[in-house]
């Protein structure tokens, strides 16, 4: 029985079989349209970052903490430059942690704020010696340390990318030139010009950021010049060129367009280079003038009496610390997400 | 062919995929390949289908997104004491199939600037697989080098031993690679393309030096290339393949005189002859190799197949035997199927491609 | 069969002598490189507002032009240059002015130099040794905890500035756990620079950790790996004798643009563990506004800056037989 429905049902299939032994008409286009894949540059790319756990949370944290560094001290009932010595030194003091044993203003069971007269002020990172609250100028600080580093970063970028294009697309004796100024102040330290620019200058909000972005740039322009010369004698250049159309047009319509994705990843990791180099400044003493605060002068400030008060440093280090951690994460992240398995 | 032919590779349904970020594309799809001593088998096929994944598995070289699905890949050699022996290749572990490579299995790649170190002597990188695989040392290993880069047609031999690989030529450094590779004289010899990157010119003498050392040394060879032109100078089996499987196979006079997938004809008649009528078009293979993310159904090659059939839609083509040796995966050779006939243009150039071989061996 | 067109070069011969005339020409361009940044910084610094002698307010204007003429100060900035020079060849640098009045500089840096550079020698090599070998296990364990571990003290060393590090290990290792010294001791110089050591090796570490790792990564899949592989060798001898080779080629280049963040970072290093070095002889001068001092010392970093470049460039002409046998670049 079984033997004959399989025989039967193998007949059927072979009669239905049959029918198929034709020579194909139709125009199957589905088959076709399937072999394209919908991929889309931008969407591929946004994909890749945000696959890239660590970059992701890195740019969360940025993006907290430059709310915090808006909103915090418009909050704070202190100000950055109020000092006041009745309340120097007090211990970090939160509320609510406070229940919980930490944060509370003590220390081996003395409590300073009593001790001072205070007991109902609260200081969520302590004071500093000269009575300041720690809180606001961390987040006073980090405002000015932001906006240094992506002043000097942007005008950086600016100069940088126009230096390197030039002297990339145009070529010869202009770039032969142009390169060897570049060599020559590459080939002193960063570090040793920005110092003397601000012993020259002084130390200043505004000359800090002169002193940043006058050697910034050149790292930038050597990145954008390499592009430039990568790109100047691709095809798509060529035809341009036997087109007509003006050195200026290509290097801002073709060529320049191709470059940001290497310029935004520099730039990226230019803002954590221009705050450290604050920091630095402020921590050799040319930082920004006192009152003003920057997270390099607090970490200034606070450090010589790190073995005693901790807190005083801790803060600030904390924060600048995050920044840049940060900040390179999001660079790393972006730079493997245009660019993947660069091997 | 009347030789006792004894085979030394047996490959059964090989399939292997990859993993991508746009998914799993399954690059070699029940893959069967035969090799059979002193004999050159070749296989052809356009860019992606799957030819180099094929054989690097022979080699055990994969990358670490690869997965194998299936497969089993027999090696049949002389061990140590001269008996013969047969193993899986897929089930071997590192540790002997690394026994094996060099001394009984070798490679040759498609790239010469870039297959040797740069950083050491060409005598010390063609010493260090016979260091590794035989007993010579001093004096006796420098007179096997010399007599290998003899052998593989290189003057000025002590200069050359010198040399770092940047100072010698592509063509000269793909001699090089294959001097190393025949250094331990292996049974089998896997040539991925070793002409696609070097000069017409150079390419013909390597290709000569290849036929020479197979018939001095009697060793096989699996050859590789997408051009026809190569396969028809070396190849005594021929292998097409598409998609990840392989549509046609038999002897080179078999799959050149008397091909009968229609893909092989499209390969056939898409090879530019000088002795072409001008006012004939070329011919080309309309549409793209498909994508191998998707999965396919029936032939693969149905889309592009102007002879396609309803049912290379729907099921894939068993392989059909043509000869003892020959076979085809096409569902024309099917007894249901209609009559089709070859292509007039490429009937005329096999009848054409016929009388040259008659001529030139009378 | 015929010969095919080689194309090779020059024998070993006479690329030693290439070698020699590229060597030179090195050392041409850093020399005139040298003399137009001391004409840089020397022009900065006679801008530099503010007076280099203590006390100015106190002394009335004939005394300030005494002063100056003492010292020179009152000729044509150009004749002080040439001056400058001549004396800096003969390892004259001029004196202090004001943090030790009329000490000659050159005595004042001499000592400081050694104790700076054996501390930033230390902290690099410590640094390039650790991170090579923690940037190869990182390669042949890619894709596991290690390759983790090892990146995320990669991103950790290269994003943190030096000074977290110093204030960190000098507050939990010294002065909690009381294990090493918080303040440079020159009794026991070699305990109390553990801990500068350590914080100021970690840049480099962290750079060289990832370098390395992306490089031999990158080797491992490369041609002639592959080729490698399939002669059948073992793998310790693939590793050692091909990847770590190619590996460290590639490494070296990498190692001098590191030295100028030993430098950054050894300032701020000397200040926190009070190192009596040249950098914190440079914050004091600059804080004191003592010019020459502040001017002797950048010359000096930059030198050593310039120096490291040769160095890098010779280095890597001798090691990379691709360039050393075509005669440099």
């Amino acid at each position: 029985m079984e033997a004959e429905t399989s025989a039967m049902a193998q007949g059927m299939r072979q009669d239905e079989d049959a029918k198929l032994f034709r020579l194909s008409t139709e125009r199957h286009e589905e088959a076709d349209s399937r072999e394209y894949a919908d991929y889309s540059y931008a969407r591929e790319t946004l994909g890749r970052f945000l696959a890239n756990k660590g970059a992701t949370i890195a740019v969360v944290i940025i993006f907290a903490i430059v709310v915090l560094a808006i909103v915090c001290p418009m909050l704070s009932p202190y100000t950055y430059y109020d000092v006041d010595s009745s309340q120097a030194n007090l211990l970090p003091r939160m509320p609510g942690l406070e229940q919980l044993g930490i944060f509370d203003g003590t220390r081996n069971g003395i409590d300073y704020y009593a001790a001072q007269g205070v007991p109902d002020a609260y200081h969520y990172f302590g004071t500093d010696s000269l009575g300041r609250d720690i809180w606001t100028r961390v987040w006073c600080g980090t405002r000015i340390s932001l906006a240094i580093a992506l002043v000097a970063v942007v005008v950086d970028v600016v100069i940088g990318v126009v230096y390197g294009l030039i002297s990339g697309y145009f070529g010869g004796k202009v770039d032969i030139v142009m390169q060897r100024i570049t060599e020559i102040l590459s080939s002193i330290p960063q570090l040793v010009i920005v110092t003397l620019m601000i012993v020259v200058l002084q130390p200043g909000l505004g000359n800090i950021v002169i002193a940043l972005f006058i050697t910034g740039w050149i790292d930038m322009s050597r990145i954008v010049r390499a592009q430039v010369l990568k790109m100047k004698n691709q095809e798509f250049v060529l035809a341009a060129r036997t087109l007509g159309v003006k050195p200026k047009d290509i290097i801002f319509k073709e060529i320049l367009p191709n470059t940001l994705a290497q310029i935004v990843v520099t730039f990226m990791f230019s803002i954590p280079n221009a705050i450290f180099l604050e920091a630095f400044l402020a921590f050799v003493g040319l930082g920004v003038p006192a009152p003003t605060a920057s997270l390099g002068t607090l970490i200034n400030d606070g450090y010589k009496a790190a073995t005693i008060f901790p807190y005083q440093v801790v803060a600030p280090v904390v924060v600048l610390a995050v920044l840049m951690l940060g900040f390179n994460l999001f660079g790393d992240g972006l730079r493997d997400a245009i660019d993947p398995e660069r091997s | 062919m009347d030789h006792q032919r004894s085979r030394i590779v047996r490959m059964r349904n090989l399939r292997v995929s990859f993993k991508t970020a746009n998914g799993i594309v399954h690059a070699v799809r029940g893959v069967n390949l035969d090799v059979y001593r002193g004999e050159t088998v070749a296989i052809v096929g356009e860019s992606g289908s799957g030819k180099s994944v094929t054989v690097k598995q022979i080699m055990g070289i994969r990358s670490h997104n690869e997965i194998v699905e299936d497969g089993t890949i027999e090696f049949t050699y002389a061990d140590k004491e001269g008996q013969p022996k047969t193993v899986d290749l897929m089930k071997l572990n590192d540790r002997e199939l690394t026994e094996l490579k060099g001394s009984h299995i070798a490679m040759v790649f498609q790239d010469p600037l870039t297959s040797l170190d740069p950083t050491m002597t060409i005598e010390r990188q063609l010493a260090e697989s016979l260091m590794q695989h035989t007993v010579l040392r001093g004096d006796a290993l420098h007179a096997r080098c010399v007599e290998l880069l003899d052998m593989v047609g290189i003057t000025d031999i002590e200069a050359r031993l010198k040399s770092y690989p940047h100072q010698l030529s592509g063509g000269m450094r793909q001699r090089v690679v294959i001097a190393i590779a025949l250094s331990c004289n292996p049974d089998l010899l896997i040539c991925d393309e070793p002409t696609t990157a070097l000069d017409v010119t150079i390419q013909a003498r390597i290709l000569e030096l290849i036929l020479e050392i197979q018939k001095k040394l009697g060793i096989s060879v699996i050859f590789i290339t997408h051009n026809l032109g190569v396969v028809a100078k070396v190849a005594d089996f021929v292998n097409v393949m598409y998609a990840g499987k392989i549509v046609e196979a038999g002897t080179a006079e078999e799959v050149f005189f008397d091909p009968r997938h229609p893909y092989t004809w499209g390969l056939l008649s898409s090879m530019p002859s000088v002795n072409a009528d001008r006012s004939s078009c070329l011919y080309t293979i309309k549409g793209n190799p498909p994508n191998m993310l998707n999965e396919i159904t029936g032939d693969a090659f149905a889309p592009r197949n102007p002879y396609a059939l309803d049912i290379d839609f729907v099921k894939e083509p068993p392989a059909f035997p043509v000869s003892e040796t020959h076979w085809a995966s096409t569902w024309l050779l099917d007894p249901r199927a209609p009559h089709v006939e070859l292509p007039k243009q490429l009937h005329a150039r096999i009848e054409a491609m016929k009388e040259e071989g008659e001529e030139t061996e009378a | 069969m015929a010969q095919e067109g080689a194309t090779v070069q020059r024998t070993p011969k006479r690329g030693r002598s290439e070698m020699g005339r590229y060597i030179a020409k090195r050392l041409l361009i850093a020399l005139a490189t040298l003399f137009v940044i001391l004409l840089v910084l020397f022009l900065l610094l006679t801008l530099m507002p503010g007076s280099p002698f203590n006390n100015e307010e106190k002394l009335s204007p004939d005394q300030i032009a005494a002063l100056k003429a003492h010292y020179g100060l009152d000729k044509p900035v150009v004749e002080r240059f040439f001056l400058y020079v001549w004396n800096m060849l003969h390892g004259d640098f001029g004196v202090s002015y004001s943090i030790q009045t009329n000490m000659p500089i050159s005595s004042m840096v001499g000592p400081r130099i050694w104790t700076s550079v054996s501390i930033g020698l230390e902290a690099g090599m410590l640094g390039a040794l650790v991170g090579v070998v923690l940037g190869i296990i990182a390669a042949l364990r890619q894709r596991t905890g290690w390759d983790t571990a090892a990146t995320i003290i990669a991103v950790l060393g290269v994003s943190l500035p030096s000074f977290v590090f110093a204030l960190a290990l000098s507050y939990f290792l010294g002065y909690k756990a009381k294990m090493f010294p918080i303040i440079f001791d020159t009794t026991h110089p070699f305990i109390s620079s553990v801990l500068p050591v350590i914080a100021l090796s970690m840049f480099t570490l962290a750079s060289v950790e990832r370098y390395t790792r992306s490089e031999m990564v990158s080797i491992m899949e490369s041609d002639f790996m592959m080729l490698a592989k399939s002669k059948g060798l073992p793998k310790a001898k693939l590793v050692i004798h091909h990847a770590l080779r190619n590996t460290l080629i590639s490494v070296i280049t990498v190692l001098v643009p590191l030295l100028v963040s030993l430098m950054t970072g050894s300032l701020v290093i000397e200040k926190i563990f009070s190192i009596p070095g040249l950098g914190s002889l440079y914050i004091t001068a600059i804080q004191s506004n003592d010019y020459n001092v502040v001017l002797a010392i950048s010359f000096i970093y930059s030198v050593m800056f310039i120096l490291a470049m040769l160095l890098m460039d010779v280095l890597y002409v001798v090691i990379d037989p691709r360039i050393r046998i075509a005669g440099g670049r």
